[in-house]
């Protein structure tokens, strides 16, 4: 089996957050966000990324100027 | 994509323009657009049509900080137009490809191409996941629907949505580092 890569990791969790969090989810989140330096700039790629695509939702047909 | 490019038709002012600036640059686009669109574009229409509205556009008296940036984005944004006709049906109208025409509304032109861009960008790695995760993807992205609402709406499970979602934004991350890495060549 293989191990999630933390990018990975990183996308599931966003995803798992932007979905709401249980706070017993929460707490499993900030123990994996604090486990590994690299967990966090994982996050901060994907988070990136989904922010970005946010610029879309300006554009859908139809509303466009 | 029918050319209207005739060379005779344009001063020779423009000519010599074309030639310093965009013409040098036809090699590198050739083979960008190949690595890009792989198939089903005809790279010889894509290419004379990008000459065309280059040159059109500077008749029209646009600045263009960088004639080749330009031209790749003008060649980009028809390469997208010829996939967006393939694609006209079904879902895929979920896509917001008219807002990738705007490069012949009024704004001036720099400005437009740095927005064209990146709203090409963004479409293009979205349109290129699997459907399924494209569909999720631009109904959560493009259309701000929550997770809950797309799974009742597509008749899929809430984890299958999540799943989707997650494939979705790693993909695209993963296609904007390659444009960053593609942009080291213009």
């Amino acid at each position: 089996v293989n191990i999630p890569t933390p990018d990975e990791q990183a996308a599931d969790w966003l995803v798992r957050r932007d979905r709401g969090l249980t706070p017993a989810e929460q707490d499993d989140f900030l123990q994996w966000l604090s486990a590994d330096p690299r967990h966090g700039e994982a996050l901060a790629r994907q988070q990136a990324t989904w922010r970005e695509l946010d610029l879309l939702s300006d554009w859908r047909p139809g509303h466009a100027p | 994509v029918k050319s209207e490019f005739h060379s005779d038709a344009f001063p020779s002012a423009d000519h010599r323009w074309f030639n310093d600036h965009i013409l040098p640059h036809e090699p590198l686009l050739r083979a960008w657009l190949r690595s890009r669109f792989p198939r089903g574009v005809d790279l010889d229409d894509l290419v004379q049509e990008s000459f065309a509205r280059v040159l059109r556009a500077r008749a029209n008296g646009a600045t263009m900080r960088s004639p080749k940036a330009f031209f790749f984005a003008t060649a980009r944004n028809l390469a997208l137009d010829v996939l967006r006709h393939r694609h006209v049906s079904g879902q895929d109208n979920l896509v917001p490809f008219d807002s990738l025409n705007v490069l012949d509304g009024n704004e001036s032109i720099p400005e437009t191409v740095d927005r064209t861009e990146k709203l090409e960008r963004l479409t293009l790695a979205i349109q290129s996941l699997p459907e399924r995760c494209r569909e999720v993807m631009t109904l959560r992205k493009v259309y701000g629907l929550p997770q809950k609402e797309i799974a009742a709406r597509l008749g899929i499970s809430e984890c299958t949505v999540s799943a989707q979602l997650t494939i979705g934004v790693r993909k695209c991350t993963e296609s904007f580092a390659r444009d960053r890495r593609e942009e080291g060549l213009l």
